[in-house]
């Protein structure tokens, strides 16, 4: 294969590129209640609780029948859903004003999560929920 | 005989393609949808296949060269070669495919064209950077141990990767009912992209989905239940680097967490989701449990 034939591969990408970019691709998921629960249903989860960032970026869910978490991004013009175990958090941080509550996966598909909340009590519940969820994965550990 | 290059040849009908059903969603005559970033992503991915292949091509073709000198007959390019080597290539493909999608260290390799939550030609070249280093090309070896020669490996597997392309697509419904009975179509692929429980790690086909009907993995699309695309575990980003390792990275973090060596060699081997506390939830397990639901409650599954 010489460098030339990539020319055209490279071209027909900027050429498609920006035809989806002059076609509205750029489109981006703005969530609230209702699509983050509709995005958890089609899934097969039964979310309880419901929390959407100010911003409309990011939202967290308690998932009841499974007793879990579940983390749900605007990506692009899609809701990506996680659904992490205890053990796949590797830690939860809280930072800058208005308020951020930041969780980091040990999975490398997974960049942090972050959540903007300006109520504090919605903040701190999150926070307590992450905590005890993390202890879950330490107490399993210890008993196995 | 030189045989050309049946991807280089079908690159600018790729591109050509890509905007037809751009079009055809733009101007909503189809349900088609693309979005920048997951297009970029995917695009990037096909060009970066494209060079991390260059360095194994001598190594992989002096492989089949080996083994075609050791071949247990004189195929040649007789006309029934062509025919015959579409046949064998698409069956040494199904089980290449299947047991990418059925052992982790090869889904690592394979994992990063499943990760668009998107359905379009563009997700056809959201290709491996990894393949080659998994050494998933061991499966064709039986072709030139049979005898066919080189060249015409190279060119049947060139077919076969421009036969999929235009299955990646929701732009086409169902064809007639003899082509959905053979063939490969986007109605199957796209069963096999889904996320569904139901729809979870079937139709493996390359051209033919016969082999599917065959081996018993063959699903058929159903209009009540939409496909959901993506991987069970969606990952939340368009970062090349990150869509073409990060399987490796998680498999290999796992393995050396693991309590002893046959743990550690059983994140690498089994299926994607396997735990050594028999907990994991591989494809074969959620299958089993949306079986369960659907059968308890008829309906459900939908």
């Amino acid at each position: 294969m010489k460098p030339t034939d990539f020319i055209l591969p490279l071209a027909g990408i900027i050429l498609v590129v920006t035809l989806v970019w002059l076609a509205g691709g750029r489109r981006n998921i703005r969530l609230d209640r209702t699509t983050v629960d509709q995005a958890l249903r089609a899934e097969g989860y039964a979310p309880v609780t419901i929390t959407v960032a100010d911003d409309g970026r990011a939202a967290m869910a308690w998932l009841e029948d499974r007793s879990a978490l579940a983390v749900v991004r605007a990506m692009g013009d899609h809701a990506a859903i996680t659904v992490p175990g205890p053990d796949d958090i590797r830690g939860i941080a809280i930072d800058g004003d208005p308020p951020r509550l930041q969780v980091r996966f040990r999975s490398y598909g997974q960049p942090p999560f972050a959540i903007t909340l300006t109520d504090p009590e919605t903040l701190d519940r999150w926070r307590k929920v992450l905590m005890l969820y993390g202890e879950m994965a330490a107490r399993k550990e210890s008993t196995s | 005989m030189k045989l050309p290059d049946p991807v280089a040849l079908a690159i600018p009908a790729f591109i050509v393609l890509m905007i037809a059903e751009l079009a055809l969603g733009y101007f909503r005559l189809r349900s088609v949808r693309y979005e920048l970033k997951d297009t970029a992503a995917s695009l990037i991915m096909g060009v970066g296949n494209l060079a991390t292949g260059i360095p194994f091509v001598v190594l992989i073709y002096g492989m089949i060269r080996a083994l075609y000198e050791i071949r247990l007959f004189d195929i040649g390019f007789q006309w029934w070669a062509f025919v015959a080597i579409l046949f064998a290539q698409d069956f040494c493909y199904y089980w290449f495919h299947r047991l990418s999608h059925e052992h982790r260290f090869w889904w690592a390799a394979h994992i990063n064209h499943h990760s668009s939550q998107h359905y379009n030609l563009s997700t056809a070249l959201r290709q491996t950077w990894t393949g080659n280093i998994a050494g998933t090309f061991i499966v064709y070896a039986p072709l030139p141990l049979l005898g066919f020669p080189p060249a015409l490996i190279a060119f049947s597997m060139g077919i076969s990767l421009v036969y999929q392309f235009w299955i990646h697509t929701e732009a086409i419904g169902r064809l007639p009912a003899p082509i959905e009975w053979i063939f490969n179509t986007p109605s199957h692929h796209r069963v096999h992209h889904a996320t569904n429980p139901r729809y979870l790690d079937r139709n493996y086909a390359g051209i033919l989905i016969i082999w599917d009907r065959m081996f018993g993995t063959f699903v058929p699309e159903d209009d009540k239940e939409p496909c959901r695309y993506g991987i069970v575990r969606q990952i939340a980003t368009f970062n090349p680097i990150r869509i073409a390792f990060h399987e490796w990275v998680d498999m290999f973090r796992d393995a050396r967490a693991a309590g002893n060596w046959r743990d550690a060699l059983g994140y690498l081997w089994h299926a994607p989701g396997w735990r050594p506390d028999g907990n994991g939830r591989t494809s074969a397990v959620i299958r089993d449990e949306w079986h369960a639901m659907a059968t308890r409650t008829p309906g459900a599954g939908t």
